[in-house]
């Protein structure tokens, strides 16, 4: 009977073998499996004008708040009423109205605005008499 | 040593983990693989076995003290793996450890996986004829080619211990194969 030796014979493997691919495969099914964050493709691209355009977006926005401030505050500050100039050249040019008619449309519990205080002082009526050149014709008038 | 301090600490920063562990898989998967597949002798179930070795080696990362190499501590971990995954097998089919490695190697022959003639199934045979530990030295010695200082640092036994085990064990299998 031949003696079998280790060291006398070739080397003999374990004659195990793994499918195709079989440790690719298995690195990526096993990070799937681990709770490891993947690591970003894109590489960060860090702009060496970062720090100027910065400046640029900071005097925009100035500029564009000191365009807009006056315009909001004229926004806000429009006066809707008529002022007196202007409704009295209205008045003078666009209407057929003489100040009596004008007057007459006054209503009246406004008519005080119009009318001559009712108590008048006597010196009061001779200083406006004596001052007023054209006494005989407002007397006449009336 | 430092290199491999510093290799621990990319593997435990969440920003360098990914890369790292890509590397530590690349190095350390198909010699694990080698070694979790000559204990339980299956591909699928060294698959199996690899993959949970992998996980656990991640999980317990942040407890590895760096007393050894983190190739031996790999493969120990691998080691009581695939060990433990044999003994649940058994006990899962009703039958002894020794009892699962035979029927295993009855299987090699129709196994797609393995490509081995008959001198490499008796030696399968002879192998399963030895005690536990001298097999894990014989493997780790003969098939995986492990310095005797690797498979101390691996299994905690001491070089002579070890070198005394492969003796005995050579002896064994050579017996076994003459006379079979």
């Amino acid at each position: 009977m031949k003696t079998f030796k280790l060291d006398n014979e070739p080397k003999i493997d374990s004659g195990f073998k793994t499918p195709d691919n079989y440790f690719e495969n298995f690195s990526a099914n096993l990070m799937q499996k681990l709770p490891i964050e993947p690591v970003s493709q894109e590489t960060k691209v860090i702009s060496i004008f970062r720090e100027r355009k910065n400046i640029f977006m900071a005097a925009a926005a100035v500029l564009v708040l000191a365009i807009m401030i006056p315009i909001a505050y004229r926004a806000n500050t429009t006066n809707k009423e008529v002022d007196t100039v202007t409704l009295e050249n209205y008045l003078t040019q666009e209407t057929n109205l003489n100040q009596y008619e004008l007057i007459g449309e006054i209503e009246p519990e406004n008519s005080n605005i119009i009318s001559p205080p009712k108590k008048l002082e006597r010196e009061t009526i001779e200083d406006v008499l004596a001052t007023n050149p054209n006494i005989e014709n407002l007397v006449i008038e009336n | 040593m430092q290199e491999e301090k510093a290799f621990i600490s990319s593997l435990l920063n969440p920003k360098t983990q990914n890369q790292a562990f890509q590397k530590l898989l690349h190095e350390y998967q198909k010699p694990l693989y080698n070694h979790i597949r000559n204990i339980v002798l299956n591909h699928d179930d060294a698959d199996d076995v690899l993959q949970n070795t992998f996980v656990k080696v991640f999980q317990n990362l942040q407890n590895f003290k760096g007393e050894s190499k983190l190739f031996s501590w790999m493969y120990r971990i691998a080691t009581n793996e695939a060990l433990t995954f044999l003994n649940q097998k058994a006990r899962k089919t009703g039958i002894s450890s020794v009892e699962l490695q035979n029927k295993a190697i009855d299987n090699l022959k129709a196994d797609v996986y393995f490509d081995g003639n008959e001198i490499q199934i008796k030696l399968q045979k002879a192998i399963a004829e030895l005690p536990e530990k001298q097999q894990l030295v014989f493997k780790m010695k003969y098939f995986e080619d492990l310095k005797y200082e690797e498979i101390s640092d691996i299994l905690g036994t001491s070089v002579g211990a070890l070198k005394a085990s492969y003796h005995h064990a050579v002896k064994k299998v050579e017996a076994f194969v003459s006379t079979n």
